[in-house]
């Protein structure tokens, strides 16, 4: 059998400040590739993915503002301390259970209510468990791409 | 064997019964075994599986036991060669029991996932 193995080489010489914009890029890419796979209802936990830089963010303070606002680049630009690792995050009290447990089954169809409307209208109940893990190795791949996005941010003066 | 029924058969070998595939019958202890992801390794017939076990037990101790019972089995089958995700977690309750899980990724051939290998 033969076995081969692809070594990014070139990723040894990339700056590290470089390496952690693109890895900040590919959590949001990340996040954007998994949102039709995460649980709808209100889209609250949709909403509450955010990706960042040095820890994770405290889901006290996400989950509220999350029922309103998408909060993904809510840290762009934040490092929450000096460990050179980026997390992806969704911040919900239920989002551990509903991404492990794979015996959770979506609600079969169910009726919502169109805010300031008073028409029913039937919306589906979609998503299913491990969205993030589904959705990293297409982000992944996109590495290099984000790379060179990142370089290009940091030469044309975008960032420092 | 399938890779599948050689986990199962893995986490039975610790005396473990209602070792399960898929379904997690309403009873007061099952194991149950869920495949849940699969990723083409490039250029060779092989893929990166991952599995979930879920513990399901009315008692808190029991489940915690348990799933670490079956955690060290597939640790230490070296014809797995699992590498785990994490360890066994509290997941909260449903219906009155308690859920612990774990999941981890297997490097398997195609035909190990979908045939019998002969062994």
């Amino acid at each position: 059998m033969t076995v081969s193995l692809i070594w990014h080489k070139e990723i040894e010489a990339v700056p590290e400040k470089i390496v952690m914009e693109a890895l900040w890029l590919v959590g949001q890419d990340t996040v954007a590739e998994a949102q039709n796979l995460i649980p709808l209802d209100t889209g609250t936990l949709r909403r509450s993915g955010t990706v960042t830089v040095g820890s994770l963010p405290d889901p006290g303070k996400i989950y509220p503002q999350a029922k309103t606002k998408n909060m993904r680049k809510v840290y762009q630009g934040q490092v929450l301390s000096p460990a050179k690792v980026v997390y992806i995050s969704y911040n919900t009290p239920y989002a551990n259970r509903l991404h492990e447990d794979m015996n959770w089954k979506p609600r079969g169809w169910k009726t919502g209510r169109r805010k300031g409307k008073t028409i029913r209208l039937k919306k589906p109940a979609v998503g299913g468990p491990k969205w993030i893990e589904k959705s990293i190795p297409r982000s992944w791949q996109r590495l290099p791409q984000m790379i060179t996005r990142a370089r290009r941010k940091f030469e044309s003066g975008a960032m420092k | 064997m399938t890779m599948l029924e050689r986990i199962r058969e893995t986490v039975q070998d610790t005396g473990l019964d209602h070792v399960y595939i898929f379904r997690a019958p309403d009873i007061l202890r099952c194991v149950t075994i869920t495949p849940y992801m699969s990723s083409p390794l490039s250029d060779i017939p092989m893929s990166s599986e991952s599995y979930q076990v879920a513990v399901r037990s009315d008692d808190a101790n029991d489940a915690r036991r348990t799933a670490w019972a079956a955690f060290r089995a597939v640790d230490e089958d070296r014809e797995i060669h699992a590498v785990f995700r994490q360890t066994p977690t509290f997941l909260g309750l449903e219906d009155g029991r308690v859920l612990y899980v774990f999941n981890f990724d297997v490097i398997a051939s195609w035909d190990e996932l979908i045939e019998e290998s002969g062994g």
